[in-house]
């Protein structure tokens, strides 16, 4: 596991559905990582997922890295990532990544 | 088809309603996450990246039409529509609630499913040759056997806990079908002297460390096989590694301990497990041979099957990749593909699920088959009907003639859904079953086996092309072997050097498949001739000739 640099969010699964949570400024939990809100302390993101972690509404919080542009809170890693934006794998639908081929 | 008995039924009724009561007990905080995550998982309950994940077993991958029928209508009820079939020969559900999995449970038990030791270190899903029971060149149908060691393994209580999963697999054809040289304890079934009898591998494996698996006993009578298997679990479960998971699989104990020392201490207790084994363990195997009978096939008029082969062009084609012949005269299998070009390979949405299901009433017995190729099986359809199923998977979307080439691809769930995961391999694959669309006819039979970690759910060490999908520094890394194989002459394939980031991926994909393409004696040598033929060292070279270069 990579080290953990602040920024950090705070995230989690929902007990009872498993999708994914993020902490928002209001301590409320959201499902979109753009609603998260952002740690530039990380003892006190860590003070506050201790604060959160609510068994009976979610499971594994814990904090993960994202990026320092203004304005907008992105991954860092592309595990969270996916972790945000669901599966890349498309079902029943056609993929991105097409190319051209070339074998001679 | 093994049908359950009232035994079965009341078993897996109870433990709906233990899990039902868990999930309770979870829920109201009787149960922490820690006291319960065991439970769950008991139960093939586990949480993944988006949502939590059931995977449901089918032992030895044989379904029944009402099964199938029963697994799309859970799709839609609780998950998204659609299942995803494992090299396990099982399915997954990505998408349940907690809440609602006593009740998918339920469903399952009243189609005479489980998802009981899906998960744990216990004996898994045991698997076998899709084309069990039709094949030609089987010894005998491997089926009972697996459903024997089925109910044998099923809550035994001495291998609930054990160091680590355990695998077993039968293969019962002179061609290997099931990989049963990559398993903890692989069984080949053989004609004995006295009738059939097992030629039994053991500390097959793949994962970070991967090993062939090593033939211990030749021809055992089938009436010793559960005494030998209970035998090597037994040595496994006293002598196995506890203290580290990743020395934790029998392939290492038997390493350790060299395979004299091991089949000796096998040995040594197998008097004693002999005589808990009595004659109602060979009545049950009696009744179960019985309850795999193959169904009566009768006679049909081919002229029509020659008539529509001789006149399209597309039937043509599918039969050819898709079409294998069958023990009778006038029968084959169809092998359903579920890598239709750019799709998730091993989905199946609920429509098609429930078009298998008719199909498989209509003309295929009532039988389909999971194959840990991640496609689906017909076993027993008519030449004369064959006409019929094409037009109807045309329809839903299944009749891709792609069997055994580039797009007909294994590929674990990935980081896409597995938590353990490391990179994505489903979109990986997606991606090369349309770069190499035009092209995979040329390229002929081809194995591409992809994983998203170490953990190598996708086989990638017995592809032809194996791809290790791994975190380098924060960017998904795509390591190459070549040179794997399944089979009685498995191995291990060759790590070839560097890996490859995604785009990069590919384009060294074109390298090798240019080098191919050149090097091959004829278009009748196939990829893993040529591989063999000429070494690793050559493809190597094509690989990276770029990265040379500069």
């Amino acid at each position: 596991m990579a080290r953990l640099d602040a920024p950090a969010v705070v995230t989690a699964n929902c007990l009872l559905a498993g999708h994914v949570l993020y902490l928002s400024e209001t301590q409320e939990w959201v499902t979109q990582l753009s609603a998260a809100h952002r740690f530039d302390c990380l003892e006190a993101a860590k003070v506050m997922a201790a604060k959160v972690n609510d068994p009976s509404r979610v499971i594994g919080v814990e904090l993960v890295g994202v990026s320092t542009s203004p304005g907008e809170t992105v991954a860092r890693h592309y595990r969270e990532a996916i972790r945000a934006n669901g599966p890349g794998a498309y079902v029943f639908a056609p993929p991105i990544g097409e190319g051209d081929v070339s074998v001679q | 088809m093994y049908r359950y008995s009232e035994i079965d039924r009341s078993f897996v009724k109870e433990r709906v309603c233990q899990y039902r009561d868990q999930v309770s007990r979870r829920l109201s905080g009787a149960l922490t996450e820690d006291e319960f995550k065991p439970l769950r998982l008991m139960n093939g309950v586990y949480l993944q990246l988006h949502a939590y994940m059931l995977r449901v077993a089918i032992p030895y991958g044989t379904l029944s039409a009402h099964q199938m029928r029963g697994l799309a209508n859970i799709s839609e009820r609780w998950d998204k529509g659609y299942g995803h079939l494992t090299t396990r020969q099982n399915i997954q559900f990505n998408w349940p609630k907690l809440v609602d999995t006593p009740d998918i449970l339920n469903a399952l038990a009243e189609l005479d499913m489980h998802a009981i030791q899906t998960s744990g270190n216990t004996i898994r899903n045991v698997t076998t040759d899709h084309f069990a029971g039709a094949a030609l060149d089987e010894v005998a149908d491997p089926r009972p056997y697996a459903e024997w060691i089925r109910q044998w393994s099923t809550d035994h209580p001495e291998f609930q806990f054990l160091p680590r999963k355990f695998k077993i697999a039968i293969s019962a054809g002179r061609q290997d079908r099931a990989v049963i040289k990559a398993h903890d304890i692989g069984l080949r079934l053989v004609a004995g002297a006295c009738g059939p009898a097992f030629d039994i591998y053991i500390g097959g494996g793949l994962g970070r460390t991967p090993v062939v698996g090593s033939l211990v006993f030749k021809s055992v009578p089938v009436d010793r096989l559960l005494p030998h298997l209970e035998g090597i679990l037994t040595v496994y479960n006293l002598a196995g590694r506890r203290d580290n998971k990743y020395k934790a699989r029998i392939k290492i104990l038997f390493q350790s301990m060299g395979l004299e020392a091991f089949k000796y201490e096998v040995e040594r207790i197998l008097p004693r497990i002999n005589d808990t084994f009595g004659d109602s363990s060979e009545a049950q195997l009696e009744s179960l041979l019985n309850a795999f009978a193959i169904p009566t096939l009768p006679s049909r008029d081919v002229g029509p099957y020659w008539d529509a082969v001789n006149s399209r062009a597309d039937f043509k084609g599918w039969v050819k990749q898709n079409v294998t012949p069958h023990l009778k005269e006038g029968y084959a299998a169809v092998t359903v593909s579920l890598k239709a070009h750019g799709h998730a390979p091993g989905d199946a949405s609920a429509s098609q699920m429930r078009a298998l299901a008719d199909l498989a009433e209509q003309v295929g017995f009532g039988e389909l088959r999971v194959s840990h190729e991640q496609n689906i099986v017909l076993p027993h359809v008519a030449q004369s009907d064959l006409m019929a199923v094409f037009d109807r998977l045309q329809r839903e979307g299944l009749a891709t003639a792609n069997i055994g080439l580039v797009s007909d691809l294994i590929a674990c769930p990935g980081m896409d859904y597995c938590a353990l995961a490391t990179a994505r391999s489903i979109p990986i694959g997606q991606q090369i079953a349309l770069r190499y669309e035009s092209l995979e006819q040329e390229l002929g039979p081809l194995r591409i086996k992809i994983s998203g970690c170490i953990n190598a759910c996708g086989h990638h060490h017995v592809g032809d092309i194996g791809i290790l999908g791994l975190d380098k520094a924060g960017v998904e890394n795509y390591q190459i072997t070549l040179g794997g194989r399944t089979g009685m002459d498995a191995a291990v394939g060759e790590k070839m050097g560097p890996g490859f980031t995604e785009s990069e991926l590919l384009l060294a994909l074109d390298r090798l498949f240019s080098a191919y393409l050149a090097l091959r004696r004829d278009s009748n040598e196939v990829f893993s001739e040529t591989v063999r033929r000429l070494g690793t060292a050559t493809f190597k070279s094509a690989l990276y000739e770029v990265a040379d270069a500069a």
